[in-house]
């Protein structure tokens, strides 16, 4: 390489179009491609093996040696050097081609339509055809219109052709459909979204306008991408507020199957009218065009000439196509109009969809030849030949090139360039005995790239040039201290090597700079050999690290490789599979080949992680799911039992809560699901850590007996220890910097559940101690006098085991366990009696702002939630619970005629009720005697009056509840009764005397003076004397 | 616990829990137990004993006609990892008991302990022939929460993969050794032997660190609290048990405290 010179000339030389750089450039950079197929008939993807070299077609076919009409198409996949290769075939020609022939070569420079035929009407030959200044002022009346009016132009055009479709066309779709898609296409989000960058608005545009930088190999045709509508898209649709209509095509869009066979149908309708917009908005007719050609044919047949037209790309012709196809399909034996035409030999390079979709089969029919180049058109000398060449012929003075190209561009004469950088490096054997040294590339970083970097389909000339050529060399050139900086996906990397460097060089950017060099330019191994008095590291000569900089590693030295095992072009992949995995030299294990080949795959995923930063592991199966089962489980269960949770002090009970959550402990950057608490960066030394994981689970089958643990162990137990501290901090806290204090709220809880289950009735916590809080049961009260509203917060608590879960809760957290093997609590009395002390001067209020409620844990929100679900009922609660408690007290105070109601109350009360029953008795009132067990217990009467006489005026729930936590309704309710029963019983007795009363005398009810019985006592009087009388006689 | 046999429950977080509360003043036995321990749970065993006197065997407290008291000075157990680093460097007083004999065995075993079964529960006969002393389940599993504990490895499950940074770097703060310092190897054994020949063989003639120790060592210069060098043509060598993928040089030389 000349660096000084290639700076001046990459530009120029580097183009993945070959039609734009020099003739010079292009001879000097051009290799034989030897791999053409020749076809009879059109095959997309040809099966026949006999191949040609360009030369073999160009004397067979191209030279067109029997002078006969005929039709050539080359065609091959985007990039695969068909421009290249009829560009060649036209310099070919150009210098061995008859007196009489004229060559037409129709670029696609600025590819577009008017572009084109200007070029056509700018051959020599073509000056004295008739029409010629009508054909002028046709492209002179170029569209000034600016570029989005002309998008919209376009846009509007097929509106217009579905508004006034009259079921022309072959395609056709229902008068309803047709409506609901002209307002889906009316609405202005999808008019944006299709007018986009990528969408087929441009790629049509580009067919129409001047200047575009859209792919050359780009159909102008809609595709039925362009029609699948996102739940996104829909979502924009229906927030802008759509016509029904659209909203119901954006419904039929968005199915999973049958939205994918609409957009279809939907584009390739609409394909049907690409011709017609396109014209209209270019101003051009498809008879025009047609007649441009026949009056060129016609004046070179006039001039006794005949034509050789070679068209780079056919698809510069889309709208007019057809007509072009006619034009170069008409042989020269039939007549037109009475006049005669020229013979035309027609080579035309098009991509295969575009031959596949748009030759209509009559065309297809009548082409001569197919010639097809294949997408691996290069073996690999060929590949490295390419390479060479760009580098040489960039490091080559534009004089130089161009002296060579004028005196007939001879292989003998092909100049090689003044190597001033990378002399050591690698050398490739061209024609002639010429070597071209190809310094900053190594072979193997040529097929490394070549099959790792550029994509299926993309391995193809112009991306070679675009993908390896051209960002490796201006890497080199341009930013020599940091080479290679190009962003470079290391394949399987080799874990040892990625670990041996980075233990030894401390700055990350530096040590995968030199992993990079040596996974890409070298063979990725760990290893050093000597071969012909030269040290190779990784494959590479060490004087090349010395080029850039790098530092020297020793690595392990192993015996120089042979020949043959250097690998073909076609054994994908070159690097070697990673870290010499389950080798078993030394060791009498022997790792299954499947399970190699699992961890493997994991292992080009994760390496592709550390490239891309992101990674999708949702799926269980598959590469994904091999790393999906390390992350989620055999990461976590690892570091649950490797850290001492409690020794970092940390409660068992809060590492379990996060253990058993969804939140994992550690995710990986980039990971499209689930969110963990300690995210791992994509880096090599992680990717280590990980495959570790899986090899312990794949190759030890959950255990460290397999080839190399020894190495695998240690990783893992100095990764654990260098994120230890990170890790407890985070399951430590609830957000950054502050602790998680959950347990706040389950001791709230729990002792307001204490409470409400009437375990402890004091009316103040000061006794509530620790055995109150950790030897309490949880029991439902099944028989209680409580309101509603107690009774249905009792159990809303009780619901799924809540009351319970808590309760597990707080003996956990305070419990120093061993492993979770012993049931006994052995309490960290020092943490109890910080967290209930605090709970308990808080008098169970936890201020809004210190609420957790949002853990991200959600085990451990489960006790805010629980807490709440009591703390929002808890005023209703109280409210209720006091106003039945002052119904009840109200009735004893009525009754007893007094609000002191205490034990000498009861006693008179009993007395009274007594007295009561004994002149009933001796009144012979026949009343039934109420029990008074009810009242015997007179202190605890005493005391639920005391109770609930106590917080009638209270506001405070808290204290509300704690008044009637024992339940004091209850207690009164057998003195209530008795009051209601005596009440009863006093009525009755009332009824009973005034019945007797009144049976006493008609008109007695009125009279009570003292005559009132005068006839009795008479009566009586009389009796006794006569009585006396008998007795004394 | 250390002098003899080893038991599950003296776990050290409970002896830290204790030697909090005593702390605080000396305290009778039964007060302390109920402290921890309180009738009411209606705990089935009682554990209060085990933990109470591997604390006394530690030295972390005394106890005189019942009444337990501090016997270190508070700054012993200003944190669990400083009370660690006490015990750690008292080890060797209890180099005829149980959990110091598995633990010099565990580590002579060297990496070959991944070939044994991955629960330590199950290597009792193993190390009863190893140390001559019959181990029991319940004595490996109560070694594991002290291996772990003490910095010798790190617990998966119910297996102790050996990398003994955290003893280690206990072991070089207890013997004092200078910041910024270049020790030549033999002078870095020696400052540390007295307290690490539980885990680094007496016998120096061999001149090799185990798997455990060599993870241990690489693992502090791996966080940079040591680095290790090999300077060519020193004597003085010893070798780390070899893993290819770190380096191709186990031969150190030097270790410098960073």
């Amino acid at each position: 390489m000349n660096s000084e010179v290639a700076k001046e000339r990459i530009s120029y030389v580097a183009r993945p179009d070959s039609i734009t750089s020099s003739e010079g450039d292009f001879l000097a950079t051009h290799v034989a491609v030897n791999k053409l197929r020749v076809l009879d008939k059109f095959d997309i993807s040809p099966s026949e093996k006999k191949t040609f070299s360009e030369e073999d077609i160009f004397k067979k076919y191209i030279s067109n040696p029997e002078d006969m009409h005929q039709f050539i198409a080359v065609y091959g996949q985007s990039g695969t050097g068909k421009s290249h290769l009829i560009r060649w075939f036209e310099a070919r020609y150009e210098q061995s081609k008859p007196k009489d022939e004229v060559i037409l070569f129709i670029r696609r420079s600025d590819n577009t339509l008017k572009g084109t035929i200007r070029q056509l009407l700018e051959k020599p030959e073509v000056q004295g055809i008739s029409n010629k200044d009508v054909y002028e002022r046709l492209l002179k009346a170029s569209l000034s219109v600016d570029e989005n009016k002309l998008k919209d132009m376009i846009y509007h055009n097929f509106i217009i052709e579905i508004h006034n479709d009259q079921d022309e066309q072959d395609i056709k779709i229902t008068n309803v459909k047709r409506k609901r898609l002209e307002a889906f296409l009316n609405n202005e989000v999808v008019h944006d979204y299709l007018m986009g960058e990528k969408g087929p608005i441009e790629r049509i545009y580009s067919k129409i306008a001047e200047h575009t930088l859209v792919d050359r190999d780009t159909v102008a045709k809609f595709k039925k991408e362009d029609f699948i509508v996102t739940a996104e898209l829909a979502d924009s649709i229906y927030s802008a507020g759509a016509d029904p209509k659209a909203e119901k095509m954006a419904r039929e869009l968005m199915a999973d199957e049958s939205g994918i066979e609409d957009a279809k149908k939907i584009a390739d309708y609409l394909n049907q009218f690409v011709s017609e917009v396109i014209q209209r908005c270019a101003g051009i007719e498809p008879g025009d065009f047609k007649q441009i050609f026949m009056d060129i044919r016609k004046e070179l047949y006039r001039l006794d000439k005949k034509l050789t037209i070679f068209i780079e790309d056919v698809t510069s012709f889309t709208g007019v196509d057809t007509a072009i196809l006619d034009a170069l399909l008409e042989a020269h034996t039939g007549k037109r109009d009475g006049e005669k035409l020229c013979r035309i030999s027609s080579v035309v390079g098009t991509t295969n969809s575009y031959l596949q979709d748009n030759f209509k089969d009559n065309h297809k029919d009548r082409i001569t030849k197919y010639i097809y180049i294949p997408s691996d058109v290069l073996d690999e000398n060929g590949l490295y030949e390419f390479v060479a060449r760009y580098v040489n012929t960039m490091s080559l003075s534009e004089d130089v090139i161009s002296d060579w190209a004028a005196g007939h561009a001879n292989p003998e004469d092909y100049p090689i360039h003044d190597v001033i950088e990378g002399k050591n490096w690698e050398y490739i054997d061209i024609s002639h005995e010429k070597k071209i040294n190809i310094y900053p590339f190594t072979k193997r970083s040529i097929l490394y790239f070549y099959q790792n970097v550029l994509e299926k389909g993309h391995q193809t000339p112009r991306y070679i040039i675009r993908d390896i050529i051209e960002p490796v060399v201006r890497d080199a050139i341009f930013n020599k201290s940091n080479f290679p900086s190009i962003d470079v996906k290391i394949v399987n990397v080799n874990t040892t090597l990625s670990f041996r460097i980075h233990s030894q060089i401390r700055n990350e950017s530096s040590a995968d700079r030199l992993l990079k060099f040596m996974s890409v330019w070298g063979n990725g191994a760990p290893d050093q050999y000597e071969k012909d008095g030269k040290t190779y590291i990784s494959a590479i000569q060490k004087e090349l690290f010395d080029d850039f900089g790098f530092p020297i590693l020793n690595m392990d030295v192993i015996q120089a490789p042979t020949p043959e095992s250097v690998n073909p072009i076609n054994s994908v992949n070159t690097v070697s599979p990673v870290n010499n995995e389950a080798h078993t030299e030394g060791n009498d294990q022997i790792v299954p080949d499947a399970k190699i080949k699992k961890l493997n795959e994991a292992n080009t995923l994760l390496t592709k992680w550390t490239n891309d930063h992101v990674i999708d592991i949702s799926a269980t199966v598959g590469a994904a799911g091999t790393v999906h089962s390390a992350v989620y489980d055999e990461m976590p269960d690892y570091l649950y039992t490797a850290i001492n949770w409690q020794a970092e002090g940390i409660s068992m009970d809060n590492a379990k809560k996060v253990k058993d959550s969804s939140v994992l402990f550690i995710a990986l950057e980039g990971q499209t699901k689930k969110e963990g608490l300690y995210t791992l960066p994509a880096t090599w030394n992680n990717l280590n850590i990980l495959l570790a994981f899986i090899r312990w689970k794949e190759y030890g089958n959950k255990s460290w007996n397999y080839p190399d643990a020894d190495f695998d162990a240690y990783l893992i137990t100095t990764w654990t220890e260098s994120i230890r501290k990170e890790l407890v901090k985070k399951v430590s806290e609830y957000k950054d910097g502050e602790e998680s204090r959950y347990i706040e709220a389950a001791v709230t809880a729990e002792m307001y559940r204490i409470i409400l289950a009437g375990e402890f009735r004091e009316k103040s916590l000061k006794n509530f101690n620790g055995q109150t809080l950790l030897a309490s049961k949880p029991n439902k009260l099944a028989n209680n006098s409580h309101s509603t509203e107690w009774r249905s917060l009792l159990n809303v608590m009780s619901q799924k085991g809540a009351d319970v879960n808590n309760q597990q809760t707080v003996r956990r957290y305070f419990n120093i366990g061993q492993g979770g093997a012993s049931s006994n609590v052995v309490l960290d009395s020092l943490l109890l009696s910080k967290v209930f002390g605090k709970v308990k001067r808080n008098k169970l209020v936890i201020a809004e702002d210190e609420k957790q409620s949002d853990d991200k844990i959600k085990q451990r929100r489960d006790a805010y939630a629980f807490l709440n679900d009591i703390e929002e009922r808890l005023d209703n609660v109280a409210k209720a619970e006091l106003s039945a408690g002052r119904e009840q007290i109200q009735r004893i105070y009525d009754a007893f005629g007094d609000d002191e109601v205490g034990e000498e109350e009861l006693s008179i009360f009993t007395e009274r009720v007594n007295k009561f029953y004994e002149e009933a008795n001796k009144s012979q009132v026949n009343v039934k005697e109420v029990p008074l067990d009810g009242i015997k217990k007179r202190d605890q009467i005493k005391k639920a009056i005391s109770d609930i006489a106590s917080v009638l005026d209270e506001d405070d729930s808290l204290t509300i509840i704690m008044a009637f936590s024992g339940d004091p309704i209850k207690t009164l309710k057998p003195l209530v009764e008795i009051i209601e029963n005596l009440e009863k019983e006093v009525e009755k007795a009332n009824n009973i005397v005034t019945t007797k009363k009144a049976s006493l005398g008609t008109d007695g009810f009125e009279d009570t003076g003292e005559d009132r019985y005068s006839e009795e006592l008479k009566s009586i009087q009389t009796n006794k004397q006569k009585l006396e009388g008998m007795v004394n006689a | 616990m250390f002098k003899d046999k080893m038991v599950t429950t003296a776990i050290p977080e409970r002896i830290f829990a204790l030697c909090k509360i005593v702390e605080k003043g000396p305290i009778v036995s039964y007060e302390l137990k109920e402290k921890m321990e309180p009738e009411y749970l209606e705990n089935g065993s009682v554990y209060f004993n085990d933990y109470k006197n591997a604390a006394l065997e530690l030295g972390l407290i005394s106890i005189s006609d019942d009444l337990i008291s501090l016997a270190v000075d508070a700054k012993v157990i200003k944190n669990i990892e400083c009370m660690r680093t006490y015990i750690n460097s008292r080890l060797e007083m209890f180099n005829t008991g149980q959990f110091y004999l598995v633990t010099k065995a565990y580590f002579e075993k060297g990496s070959d302990i991944f070939k044994e079964d991955k629960n330590i529960a199950n290597l009792g006969p193993l190390f009863t022939q190893m140390t001559n002393y019959p181990v029991d389940a319940v004595a490996m599993r109560s070694w594991r929460f002290w291996a772990q504990f003490l910095g010798f490895g790190y617990l998966q499950e119910m297996f102790i993969i050996p990398n003994a940074c955290v003893f280690l770097w206990d072991t070089i703060c207890n013997a004092s050794l200078e910041k910024e310092r270049m020790y030549s190897v033999s002078e870095f054994v020696n400052a540390i032997t007295p307290m690490s020949n539980i885990i680094i063989d007496s016998d120096t003639a061999n001149r090799t660190f185990n798997y455990g120790v060599s993870n241990g060592l690489r693992a502090l210069q791996d966080v940079g609290k040591i680095k290790m060098d090999h300077i060519l043509d020193q004597k003085d060598t010893w070798t780390l048990y070899q893993l290819k993928a770190y380096s191709n040089d186990s031969t150190i030389t030097h270790i410098s405290i960073m």
